[in-house]
């Protein structure tokens, strides 16, 4: 209790952070529409591309997640509120790749949460979150490319917390960079580019894609 | 405030009365004292004190994030009778989840939806739906919000898109009536088809009778009863006569054509192969065809086949092994006692039925 007080006398007041993500082939952008190569010997076209990440429950104020759309600028600019605290000059950000399961029980979600921007996926309870869609093509044998990824629910837990960045009062705006070179590398050596439903696969890949997570001040 | 009651009042007064003094919707009167209550945020202090003195659990539903409301409960049954939210324009929720069988579909064993097309399981009744916090056969959904979405878009059901069905009710006057003020949009639809759906309650069967001692069950119920108690309970627990949130392998052998594996379908895990949601037995005079796939006709036949099986219990239930035997007597018995389940109120409510 004495703790719980001293905390709470430290809080002042609530700051924002604003955190661009940007979707990385190794050091090359990610475009849509377009052929790109991934390795020497892959390319992806990639022409949808949409991911969740929402506050871990411990960071939680209410429900909160953001839809990033590679196709909508305005929504890879995520302004992201901490407390600050008279006591410490490093703040962190801690983001959960996917959505809490908390929420994914938690009933119909409004928002970026409402079921009819496409990425819930009505035949079971969850979100998708990661939907990219497109073609591969390796060693000149091109495949389409669809990976629905999620699942929040036993072996098929697929959330993953981001690495926490730590960063000084000095910083307002921060890059999370996306590398999903490493992603498509394992997609191409489980020859899996066809996934729709919350199993260990999804689980995996979406492990990968977070470890490809970095943030850059 | 509004008011919602389920309770018997010798048939003089059914249906919806809407009392612009007290602000109450009275779905049904009540003569015995038992009301069942929704305040606006959901069950009233009364009808909870209500519920536990006759063995109830509380809801698992939380109501504060879907407050009970008239205007979203008449919404919500629209909703579910219309059958534009089908792609042919022929199947509505109601279609297979008929009130007059506690909103099973009667003599089918799978339901057909759009375009005949034929699903793999049974329709399964729909009732004290806030008590439930997994749906489907394999708890695929795990909160009634969300539900209903699953049917709506399913392709061997209603086959509809959410943006078919969003663009829908944006252009329906009707809808835009009957939505008044809220958003049309897709989390205010399944919050109405959800209210209307936790406004069917059953609890006026002849076996609720007896537990308030208001009729007395024959010597041969009262047998069934002991029977049952003995022999099925474990699973099928009052007063629900389920088991929210479990699922069990009851013996079945896959159909080799469905190919059904239940829960590991959703969970990916084979030590879920075959389990299934424990359904509830609340009028299951009347949900005939009965089992995952509807593949059992009558209520003897299900009694006769649990008659002489040992089952594996899931480990929420305690896990071992239960051996059924039951003689042809005693199948009878047991039979008598399940139609006390009968709830003839339920069915006959006129606000469960399509509106007019």
């Amino acid at each position: 209790m004495l703790l719980l007080s001293l905390e709470s006398t430290f809080v002042t007041a609530q700051s924002s952070i604003q955190i661009q993500h940007q979707v990385k082939l190794g050091d090359v952008s990610l475009s849509l529409g377009v052929w790109q190569k991934s390795d020497s010997n892959v390319s992806v076209r990639i022409d949808k591309l949409r991911w969740y990440v929402s506050l871990p429950t411990a960071e939680k104020k209410g429900c909160k997640a953001w839809l990033l759309d590679l196709s909508d600028s305005a929504s890879l600019n995520q302004i992201y509120m901490y407390p600050t605290r008279s006591d410490r000059v490093v703040r962190n950000i801690s983001l959960l790749f996917g959505i809490d399961s908390a929420i994914q029980v938690g009933g119909v979600g409004t928002g970026a949460l409402d079921p009819a921007r496409g990425m819930y996926w009505t035949w079971q309870t969850g979100y998708v979150q990661w939907k990219m869609e497109g073609a591969i093509r390796v060693d000149g044998a091109e495949s389409p490319l669809e990976l629905h990824l999620g699942g929040f629910d036993g072996p098929a837990n697929a959330q993953v917390l981001l690495p926490k960045f730590m960063f000084d009062s000095s910083v307002d705006s921060v890059v999370a960079r996306w590398n999903i070179s490493p992603f498509l590398a394992e997609v191409v050596h489980r020859k899996k580019y066809g996934v729709m439903s919350p199993s260990p696969i999804a689980r995996d890949y979406c492990r990968i894609i977070a470890d490809g997570v970095s943030f850059h001040k | 405030m509004s008011v919602f009651t389920n309770s018997r009042f010798l048939g003089l007064i059914a249906g919806v009365v809407f009392s612009s003094i007290t602000g109450c919707i009275i779905f049904q009167g009540d003569a015995n004292g038992s009301k069942l209550v929704f305040s606006g945020a959901g069950l009233s202090a009364r009808s909870e004190r209500t519920l536990i003195a006759e063995g109830w659990p509380l809801p698992r539903y939380d109501f504060t994030q879907n407050p009970i409301d008239p205007e979203m409960v008449a919404l919500g049954r629209k909703l579910f009778y219309d059958v534009r939210l089908s792609s042919d324009g022929r199947v509505s929720c109601g279609s297979c989840h008929s009130s007059y069988t506690a909103f099973a579909h009667v003599d089918h064993p799978r339901s057909h939806g759009v375009l005949d097309r034929e699903g793999r399981r049974n329709a399964p009744a729909l009732m004290n739906l806030a008590w439930q916090s997994e749906f489907m056969w394999d708890g695929a959904i795990k909160h009634l919000d969300l539900q209903s979405l699953a049917p709506l878009t399913h392709r061997t059901e209603m086959n509809m898109s959410i943006d078919s069905i969003l663009a829908f009710l944006k252009n329906d006057p009707g809808y835009q009536r009957a939505f008044g003020k809220r958003e049309i949009g897709i989390p205010n639809m399944l919050k109405a088809f959800a209210q209307f759906e936790m406004t069917l309650i059953s609890r006026n069967s002849r076996y609720d009778s007896m537990k308030r001692k208001q009729v007395v069950f024959t010597d041969q119920e009262l047998r069934g009863y002991q029977l049952f108690q003995k022999n099925c309970a474990v699973c099928h627990s009052e007063p629900l006569f389920s088991k929210p949130g479990t699922f069990a392998h009851n013996g079945l052998q896959m159909d080799s054509i469905l190919r059904d594996k239940g829960r590991a379908e959703i969970s990916s895990n084979p030590a879920d192969d075959f389990l299934f949601k424990i359904p509830s037995l609340r009028n299951v005079e009347v949900t005939y065809p009965y089992m995952h796939d509807g593949r059992m006709k009558t209520l003897t036949e299900v009694v006769k086949y649990y008659s002489d099986q040992t089952l594996e219990l899931p480990k929420t239930l305690g896990g071992g092994q239960k051996t059924i035997r039951l003689d042809s007597k005693e199948r009878v018995d047991v039979v008598a006692f399940l139609m006390t389940l009968t709830d003839p109120d339920f069915l006959q409510n006129p606000s469960f039925q399509e509106p007019r």
